[in-house]
């Protein structure tokens, strides 16, 4: 009685414990979605843009305005206007965007 | 058959049907204890494949609803030297960092005041190869799939396919038509709130390029920014890419004296005084690219290299009501 007792939890102990523990070898090997690395953006730059980056000549600008608001003038603008364009510009009715402001948790609005 | 189990209950044991249960106890015995082998060995197996899931951490801690596709909501170096990049940025801007190794990656966030700001990863730069260490933007999406799907039927390659990043996201890395590299993620946890980035997070990103027109549309497609042309010299483009009523990135043309180099995404540290903190990239082993000079918004702008060659830019934008910077 004894012995029959131990026999099969013994083995089914086992072998629930190999099926399981090996499902999971198996899962965290597999599924992760770790296909091509581990992190996925881990690429370095193809070209030396370091070497690139420079000749900013007066004028060249890449901030936004502050406060939002401006649009070009028509002296300022492209030639060809909106039909100049691959890209399809904001109405004219719109405001110039500019950044966020406040704090986390604060109030929001533009600088 | 009932009776013939019970029967041996009751008997008194002989010899034999001693030995014989003995035999089969220790037989028993022998099972249990290669079954807890077979456990114990499978266990050993288990954990280094378990260890190996490099799990990053969200980029919104607690995690948020709020979604706000086209914006750049994390950044990521790979550098050769992540020991000299963690003292360079943490001394720079006050970063801590927290390591995370699996698989022979080794990664570390970077926090600023306890929010997540940014992701180094350690990568030995290929021999020969004319390569070298970069920021990477991760611009938010709804969707990276159909994200994909659009950038490719639009002109873009794609340098890696989404993946899941566990409670990262989903994400994946494209070069837009002109070959300016950037990717794309949908938060697991949501994307970061719209308030104005704190000195020393990142607050804009340029997409300098050589064909501005063209890559505005691509992006507008791919993000459904509204576009806005603004004052450039002449024989140049600049344009603002904006959503949610909040203005994004820029798209400039390349330099009139760099009219060949190869089209990239330049991601900008808010600081509340470039020129300091210009001063203080050279005395970290950093390099100037680009000297501080006034912007349209009025306040100071540089781009540097940090000692392994990675570029940024600085921007002042002081938390005034003013439009402008004072002076």
């Amino acid at each position: 009685m004894k012995t029959s007792f131990l026999r099969w939890p013994a083995f089914t102990l086992s072998a629930l414990t190999w099926t399981f523990l090996s499902a999971g070898c198996i899962l965290s090997d597999g599924g992760n979605g770790y296909d091509d690395g581990v992190v996925g953006a881990d690429y370095y730059d193809s070209v030396g843009v370091g070497v690139d980056v420079g000749g900013w000549g007066p004028g060249y600008h890449v901030a936004p305005y502050r406060g939002g608001g401006h649009r070009p003038e028509e002296g300022e603008r492209r030639p060809g206007g909106a039909g100049g364009h691959a890209f399809r510009p904001a109405p004219a009715s719109r405001s110039m965007p500019s950044l966020p402001h406040g704090s986390p948790g604060g109030s929001r609005g533009h600088r | 058959m009932a009776a013939q189990f019970r029967t041996p209950l009751i008997v008194t044991p002989t010899p034999e049907r001693t030995a014989a249960q003995s035999r089969r106890t220790v037989r028993s015995g022998q099972l249990l204890r290669k079954g807890l082998l077979a456990a114990i060995l499978c266990l050993a197996g288990a954990v280094p494949a378990l260890s190996a899931q490099l799990k990053l951490p969200p980029i919104v801690e607690p995690a948020s609803s709020e979604r706000h596709p086209g914006k750049l909501i994390f950044v990521q170096l790979v550098t050769p030297d992540l020991a000299a990049a963690k003292q360079f940025y943490g001394g720079l801007l006050g970063w801590t960092f927290r390591d995370f190794q699996a698989d022979g990656t080794r990664y570390a966030e970077a926090y600023l005041d306890g929010q997540p700001v940014a992701g180094l990863v350690h990568k030995e730069l290929p021999a020969g190869g004319k390569r070298q260490p970069a920021w990477l933007g991760f611009f938010a999406a709804a969707d990276v799939d159909a994200a994909k799907k659009v950038a490719l039927q639009n002109g873009a390659k794609e340098l890696f396919g989404p993946h899941n990043i566990p409670d990262r996201g989903r994400e994946a890395v494209f070069a837009d038509p002109q070959g300016a590299v950037f990717a794309v993620l949908s938060s697991g946890s949501g994307d970061p709130p719209d308030v104005l980035a704190a000195p020393g997070a990142w607050i804009w990103s340029s997409l300098i390029t050589s064909g501005p027109d063209a890559d505005a549309a691509f992006y507008q497609k791919l993000f459904g920014y509204e576009v806005f042309e603004l004052p450039a010299n002449p024989g140049t483009e600049h344009l603002l890419l904006a959503s949610d009523d909040y203005a994004r990135a820029s798209v400039n043309s390349l330099p009139a004296n760099r009219p060949k180099a190869h089209p990239h995404w330049l991601n900008y540290l808010r600081v509340e005084d470039a020129d300091q903190m210009t001063a203080k990239v050279l005395a970290l082993g950093g390099r100037v690219l680009v000297e501080t000079h006034a912007d349209r918004h009025g306040g100071k702008v540089s781009v540097v290299a940090d000692p392994q060659g990675a570029p940024f830019g600085l921007l002042e934008w002081p938390d005034t009501e003013s439009k402008e910077v004072p002076k």
